[in-house]
């Protein structure tokens, strides 16, 4: 507990933690004191002179944002000597500042606008030419108005100090110093947020409407699995923008570009407005009656037969709706057939992935791009990396963490179980314990480097950076068993997690949306589990259910879909899929899946146009809004299960409180959260320590092919709600083939053209991309790449030059 | 020490102060070279034997560094306490060309507010300096004649001043350039009495720590000492009504 003491604020006595910096302090305590250049979350910079105040004992005017509170501190915020300097201060900014307030986006939200009407004097006495700067793009996403600067800093100062890349700076000197530089990273639209002018502003929202015309409402962003919380804002129904929403305790205000540029989705043209139902080759427009009667009589009439029904639900989904899928399928239907993916991933581990990376002393990055699977990751990592974190990456190719770590695995696609096999035999060779189930005297260290294409020093190197303190991020499916077992070697608290690409993987798994889990990740094999669930559901059969990619490769003959689209992961799915005797979608756009299906649901994005709750990675659940109403007829997820649920005869709840206590109740992790609690700053699961279990190491070596393929996130790469995004140029990362100059030269591809991918499943061509990042002999692929599932998830691929 | 740093030159927050935390971090001192070429002869000869000169609140010797309308600019070490400006300007300077009269002079630099011609039998430490109104700052003394127009010579000081700014805080940035904006009128015969009141007002809300650091003081403190000791200097560039104007 931080030591009290007491503070005179204008002759009022206040209790304030010793140290505190004076300006917060006073402005907790309702006294304003105006200020331009002062960031909760930065350090103090006392540039642009407007909280000036008394301070008692010192002569002149001084900063209250780099004043600590110290016992006995006597100030004045109010004097004639203040009041003066404010208006001066405020006369100063405005001398080159255009007031151009009313075509300006900041306009209605300016703190510059705010503090002249409460400060500054009501005329200027400036009649010289004013500093004029051609507006420009600092980045393609965010327009850069130099006119308009007052020079507070924030923004160089956020991209340093919270984004952790100091890559923009001021250039020349005088009333002529204007922002320069870059504001590439993963974090950089929260500079538009913090900006107290109109001089950063949003490119694809830029005079979309006044702040005042717009209503916002805070939720959680579901574009990545961290769960941010954002503002949705809106006008008239419309969806216009996001912001980042203020965490109450820690005042951090900072979001990814993709959760602020990537929700255009839900104002695409592309959205499904009404229920849709074949006739013949014809998906047409129908009631909600009539498309629920159609499904509810299919489902009806199998209930006899549950192993021939089976549902997939995206873990994009809320817990809320996730919830309703498993109860509609599981205590209705009677059917195990449900999963969250399409094709094999690990779930989400019960951790809280930030404080695992803060508190570890060595991060192993496996496989995954931090910086783009869950881009606030990427400042964390790098900030960590300042106070002493030692970071090992581990992935085929290069990506831009790299130049922060300390030893890097360039393992060749493939090989990741030999890769962590590497790593435990060079700990082994060095006389530290590995669990006797890896059994490291089969293998000897020569060959593993020879299966993964690592050097000795560099294996050696990165496991005596390993220890009881390293957290691990991944992806990876073989992999993971290899780095669980990898954790329990080094006896690690923080478990192996896996960064997911779908916002609620964690939730889902929390749910038991697997064909063989229980709600609350219990096991279906456990007959005490599964005693709770019946009596709660009034059915549960005990019979293991299919995979998503069991189901999707005709293992099922009534296939309910929400949220999913398998047939852009995988075109060849459209076979099996268009034999189906009946497929439901449910989604928000009508995909290539849709067009196969009997009937079409257009359901509400769940992000912002429902209520109901998501857990993220940092192991909170946290509240999602409705900000605005879904298009056309549109209805959330819940509404539409508990619809069905009734025409089959079963009540659901309906209310997102009453689902969430029934949630609560079946999943023992959730227990004790109360809905209306988790409203600002979510809650905290129950979660057990974590328990690794080690296991042998016998990943088969990938399918031989001559190249290693590497299939990885991008920030705003291909992905079916990011498709729909209007976004400037050079933003987008297309759907292609990276691979070294001199690969592409050895296969004869001219530049802009294709590149055939082919494994023994099937074949998807890409145009091919020049990029140094890889290696010889590595192909790298967005994640999200439309037909990536006709390779059938290998790593392994040989490569053509297509249509030469 | 942020240049030292690779960093852009600005100056930093205190504290920390440098002696605790300054270059890369580590306790630093920054000192002129004068302070540091005392250092060994006090070594050498004792503190009594520095002491011995001077007065009690300015011991030992100072360096002018002697410019502007003198017939012998140079350095000069001199005892403090011992001559007065006078002394220092006709004496060891060989008086001012053409026998012309000293109109102003800055005692310590030009950030050191201006004295005028009748205050030159100041004495030169830091005591007396500061009774006259000034300070003894570098010890930079810059002697104007009677020829001097002290708009151009302020002109002059805001133009140094405004390039010399750094850009980091809100007065320096915006004022100084205002202030070359103002003095610029004036001088080209566009101002007007209000624009003199302005000069005033804009170096006194650039002082008294209103800036992050001394260099907007210093502008203020030298163009706020020339519009309030010479006003007829400026009024007399005020535009007449019919200037200009057919």
């Amino acid at each position: 507990m931080a030591e009290f003491v007491t503070v005179t604020i204008d002759g009022q006595q206040y209790q304030a933690p010793k140290g505190a910096v004076l300006l917060w302090v006073a402005r907790e305590h309702g006294i304003d004191i105006p200020y331009f250049c002062a960031h909760e979350c930065l350090k103090p910079d006392a540039n642009c002179r407007m909280c000036l105040i008394e301070v008692e004992k010192v002569p002149k005017l001084t900063p209250a944002c780099a004043t600590y509170v110290t016992d006995g501190l006597v100030v004045r915020t109010q004097t004639p000597a203040v009041l003066e300097h404010r208006r001066s201060t405020i006369e100063f900014l405005l001398l080159n500042h255009p007031l151009d307030c009313p075509i300006c986006d900041k306009g209605g939200e300016c703190p510059l606008q705010n503090q002249t009407y409460g400060h500054g004097p009501p005329h200027s006495r400036f009649e010289f030419d004013k500093r004029v700067f051609p507006v420009v793009d600092l980045t393609p996403l965010i327009v850069l108005d130099r006119d308009r600067c007052i020079h507070c800093k924030i923004c160089i100062r956020i991209v340093d100090e919270i984004a952790g890349e100091p890559v923009l700076d001021f250039a020349s000197r005088g009333k002529f110093t204007e922002v320069f530089g870059s504001a590439a990273t993963p974090l950089s639209g929260n500079i538009i947020d913090n900006c107290p002018v109109g001089a950063l502003t949003n490119k694809v929202f830029r005079f979309g409407a006044r702040p005042w015309e717009m209503s916002h409402t805070v939720t959680t962003c579901t574009l990545c699995s961290l769960g941010c919380q954002i503002e949705g804002w809106q006008r008239s129904g419309e969806f216009k923008r996001i912001t980042a929403a203020i965490d109450p305790v820690s005042k951090e205000r900072w979001i990814c570009d993709r959760g602020r540029f990537g929700h255009g989705f839900l104002a695409s043209p592309e959205r499904l407005k009404t229920p849709l139902v074949r006739q013949g080759q014809e998906l047409v427009p129908s009631s909600w009656e009539e498309a629920l009667g159609l499904i509810a009589r299919k489902l009806d009439e199998r209930r006899a037969q549950p192993q021939e029904v089976g549902g997939i639900a995206g873990a994009q989904l809320s817990n809320e709706a996730l919830y309703l899928f498993s109860r509609l399928m599981r205590g209705v239907l009677g059917s195990n057939n449900l999963d969250h993916r399409l094709s094999p991933a690990p779930l989400p581990a019960e951790a809280d992935v930030r404080a695992a990376l803060e508190a570890a002393k060595t991060l192993l990055v496996f496989g995954v791009d931090p910086s783009q699977a869950a881009p606030l990751t990427d400042a964390w990592i790098k900030l960590a990396v300042r106070k002493g974190l030692k970071l090992i990456i581990a992935t085929p190719a290069a990506i831009n963490l790299d130049q922060r770590a300390s030893q890097h695995l360039r393992y060749r696609p493939g090989s990741e179980v030999q890769a962590v096999g590497a790593l435990l035999k060079a700990m082994a060779e060095a006389g530290r314990a590995v669990p006797e189930v890896v059994n490291v005297a089969a293998t000897a260290l020569e060959t593993l480097l020879n299966a993964t294409g690592l050097e000795a020093q560099a294996v050696r190197a990165a496991a005596a950076l390993l220890g009881p303190e390293t957290a691990i991020l991944y992806r990876g499916v073989q992999v993971a068993a290899a780095l669980e077992t990898l954790a329990a070697a080094l006896g690690t608290p923080h478990p192996p997690c896996f960064l997911p690409e779908e916002g609620n993987a964690r939730g889902a798994a929390d749910l038991g949306l697997a064909p063989d889990l229980l709600p609350g990740r219990l096991p279906l094999a456990d007959a005490r589990a599964r005693a709770k669930v019946q009596k709660a559901w009034g059915r549960l059969n005990e019979r293991p259910g299919q995979t998503g990619a069991q189901m999707l490769q005709g293992g099922v003959k009534v296939l309910y879909l929400a949220g999913v689209d398998p047939v852009r992961y995988n075109g060849n799915l459209k076979a099996t899929l268009g034999q189906l005797e009946f497929l439901i979608v449910q989604d928000i756009f009508l995909t290539d899946t849709a067009r196969l299906a009997q009937v079409v649901l257009p359901a509400a994005a769940s992000a912002l146009e429902t209520q109901g709750t998501v857990t993220s990675l940092l192991g909170k659940v946290q509240r999602l809004e409705r900000v605005l109403p879904p298009p056309g007829e549109a209805r959330s997820d819940t509404w539409i299960f508990a619809e069905l649920a009734k025409r089959l005869g079963i009540a659901f709840p309906t209310r997102i409180p009453q689902i969430w206590s029934e949630l609560a109740r079946d999943v023992p992790a959730y227990s004790e959260l109360r809905f209306d609690d988790l409203e600002v700053s979510g809650g905290r699961p129950k979660t057990a320590a974590p328990k690794l279990v080690p296991r042998s190491l016998n990943g088969a070596q990938g399918e031989l092919g001559r190249f290693g393929l590497w299939v990885t996130e991008k920030l705003f790469g291909p992905r079916a709600v990011l498709d729909r995004v209007v976004l400037p140029d050079g933003v987008r990362e297309l759907p292609q083939a990276e691979l070294h100059p001199a690969d592409l030269a050895a296969l004869g591809v001219p530049a802009g053209g294709k590149v055939r991918l082919s494994s023994s499943n099937g074949s998807l061509a890409l145009v091919a991309q020049a990029s140094t990042r890889c290696p010889r002999g590595v192909v790298v692929v967005p994640a999200g790449t439309p037909g990536l599932g006709a390779l059938g998830g290998t790593n392994r691929v040989s490569l053509a030059a297509e249509g030469v | 020490m942020n240049s030292i740093e690779g960093l852009r030159g600005t100056p930093r927050l205190r504290p920390p102060f440098p002696a605790q935390a300054g270059v890369y971090g580590r306790p630093t001192t920054v000192n002129n070279a004068e302070t540091l070429c005392n250092v060994p002869h006090i070594l050498k000869n004792g503190v009594a034997w520095y002491r011995s000169m001077g007065t009690e609140k300015s011991p030992g010797t100072k360096i002018f560094s002697v410019s502007g309308h003198v017939n012998r600019p140079g350095n000069f070490e001199i005892e403090l306490g011992k001559l007065t400006f006078r002394e220092l300007i006709y004496d060891l300077c060989g008086g001012v060309p053409g026998h012309r009269q000293v109109k102003a002079f800055h005692p310590g630099g030009s950030s050191a507010p201006l004295l005028s011609g009748d205050q030159l039998d100041t004495k030169i430490d830091y005591e007396s300096i500061a009774a006259a109104g000034s300070m003894l700052g570098s010890g930079g003394l810059i002697v104007m004649d009677d020829t001097v127009d002290l708009t151009w010579a302020a002109l002059n000081l805001a133009k140094f001043y405004h390039h010399e700014s750094c850009g980091k805080c809100t007065p320096c940035r915006e004022g100084s350039g205002w202030m070359v904006d103002l003095l610029d009128h004036l001088h080209h015969q566009r101002g007007s009495a209000r624009d003199v009141e302005m000069v005033g007002q804009i170096a006194k809300n650039l002082m008294n720590g209103k800036c992050f650091c001394l260099l907007g003081d210093s502008l203020g403190m030298s163009v706020g000492s020339a519009v309030q000791k010479f006003p007829g200097d400026f009024s007399a560039h005020v535009a007449q009504p019919n200037m200009g104007r057919t």
